[in-house]
């Protein structure tokens, strides 16, 4: 595994456990899950962007006759990740709804709604992202604590879009960053990635109903490629 | 993809497959004008007046319009008059050094001979075949060809055709001999094939782009406007997939199925080509020992004349 010229980045010991890559940044040791998803350990917290719940509803209320079903898909995903790793508390670094008729669409939500009463003992944050400003309030049930970023928080900052300055690392979605992989023969595949630099972190996006948009790895950047199964390092 | 100076005039249309190769700041020559690329948003080349002057200009592949069965004939017909020495008109003249070229690295097939190139490169091994039938027979038998080879062998395909051809490029290398060729181009099982190559392959959601835009899914915008609110675009690849997980019999994927197999994938016309063909010589060339560069020869020859 390549580091950081000169070794003074901030990704160090770099170890696959079934999928999982198990890397230490900042001096804290994460787990980059194929969920695309990133669980740090030590508080028990699971840190995802970009779910874009009730998009297929909000496409639907535009005159898009979409079937439905991905949003719950998303959920169940969601929640087979918090129970596989263990996670007491989820942190959505933005966009967690898709547009504010996700949020009217009385199907989605009732399926939403459900999910959240399952698992209410999870507690979720929501760092607000542009989608879920044009969104609007969230309905009092839903029972997310709202903390605009950026928002320091250990080694971390949170925030929803990447860049700016700061202390922390910062941990951010937005990008939807994806990256293509080729083969021999040909072969090309675009899968979501874990896009890092030496000051942040953007993370792939969740929900299913989202594209992708190509990164170019730079000199200091280091890309970690989703696939199905496992993380690796591109 | 239209083509607009900053200020908002119009100038007219080009394919996209152009404009995707050009950089920002890249000139061409369009409408009688010299034009710089200066942005390229919502399906739109904004360009403005160059000042240096380029060769560049841009062509029209001809979409989808393929070649019609007489017009293959013709174009066979002057390829075996060249491979007898016969170069009658400007064109033909015009192509000769290359079609000469092609004799000497290969071949010039003559009427009733199907040329089966191969040849290996940084790529992966590619086989190029001509059958001479027109672009969307081709695409199907691309797509039934590549299928037949990776039952015989896990490998993964990708195929390019044009009027004259197609090619497969595959990251296993397989022997191409004339018994495998006349296999994999059988008449035997092909309904059945027609059908999981529709499945599996990439036909049928190239089909479905269309679709979607017909049917108002991805919306283009109203002529004249911008484009409106982000939150409503999403692309055809991603409307494909959710159709297919959460809707399968919907219509819409119905219907570019059907397209596929109505256009790429017809039967009698893809049966009718593979009898001509296993009636006709098959001759195999294999270019690895020459210069590689043969039967891309072949291949711009196809694309010009």
């Amino acid at each position: 595994m390549k580091n950081w010229p000169g070794g003074c980045g901030p990704w160090r010991l770099i170890l696959k456990v079934s999928g999982d890559l198990i890397v230490e940044l900042r001096g804290e040791e994460v787990r980059l899950c194929p969920e695309r998803v990133m669980f740090w350990p030590r508080e028990k917290t699971l840190f995802v962007a970009d779910l874009h719940l009730g998009k297929a509803a909000a496409l639907r209320a535009g005159g898009m006759p979409l079937p439905g079903g991905s949003t719950l898909h998303d959920l169940e995903r969601l929640d087979a990740v918090l129970q596989r790793c263990g996670a007491e508390r989820l942190i959505v670094l933005g966009d967690a709804f898709h547009a504010r008729a996700s949020l009217r669409a009385e199907g989605t939500m009732q399926e939403i709604l459900c999910w959240r009463k399952r698992r209410e003992q999870v507690e979720i944050i929501l760092v607000p992202g542009n989608h879920d400003r044009r969104a609007g309030q969230l309905p009092q049930e839903l029972d997310f604590i709202i903390c605009p970023g950026p928002w320091r928080w250990g080694p971390w900052t949170l925030q929803h879009e990447p860049g700016g300055v700061s202390e922390g690392h910062i941990l951010c979605g937005h990008l939807h960053p994806g990256i293509r992989l080729k083969g021999f023969g040909r072969q090309s595949l675009s899968l979501p990635c874990f896009y890092s630099e030496p000051e942040q972190t953007v993370f792939p996006a969740f929900g299913s109903l989202t594209g992708l948009a190509r990164v170019r790895p730079k000199r200091l950047s280091r890309i970690f490629v989703v696939t199905g199964e496992e993380v690796i390092e591109k | 993809m239209q083509v607009r100076y900053l200020n908002g005039a119009k100038l007219g249309h080009v394919e996209e497959s152009f404009v995707a190769r050009l950089k920002k700041g890249d000139s061409f020559l369009f409408a009688g004008h010299q034009v710089q690329l200066v942005r390229f948003r919502d399906m739109t080349a904004w360009v403005r007046r160059a000042k240096k002057v380029s060769t560049q200009v841009p062509r029209w592949m001809g979409g989808r319009m393929a070649l019609s069965t007489e017009l293959a004939w013709a174009v066979q017909e002057r390829l075996e008059q060249a491979g007898a020495g016969k170069y009658e008109g400007a064109e033909m003249q015009a192509l000769r050094p290359m079609l000469e070229l092609q004799k000497v690295l290969s071949l010039v097939p003559r009427r009733g001979e199907m040329l089966v190139e191969t040849t290996q490169s940084r790529e992966g091994h590619h086989v190029f075949v001509y059958p001479f039938a027109g672009r969307l027979v081709h695409e199907g038998l691309a797509a039934l060809m590549s299928h037949r080879m990776g039952q015989s062998q896990a490998a993964s395909f990708v195929y390019a055709v044009n009027d004259y051809g197609f090619e497969i490029v595959s990251n296993a290398e397989f022997e191409i001999r004339e018994v495998n060729l006349r296999s994999w181009l059988d008449t035997a099982d092909l309904e059945r094939d027609i059908l999981v190559s529709l499945n599996t392959g990439e036909l049928a959601k190239r089909q479905f782009r269309e679709i979607a835009r017909v049917a108002g899914l991805t919306f283009q915008g109203f002529p004249g406007d911008y484009k409106s609110s982000k939150q409503m675009q999403i692309s055809s690849s991603l409307l494909y997939e959710v159709f297919q997980n959460y809707d399968p019999d919907n219509l819409l994927l119905q219907q570019a199925r059907q397209e596929v197999l109505d256009r790429q994938l017809d039967q009698r016309r893809l049966r009718e080509t593979l009898e001509t063909l296993a009636q006709g010589r098959i001759v195999i060339k294999d270019l690895k020992r020459h210069h590689r560069w043969g039967s891309l020869y072949m291949w711009s020859v196809c694309g010009k004349s």
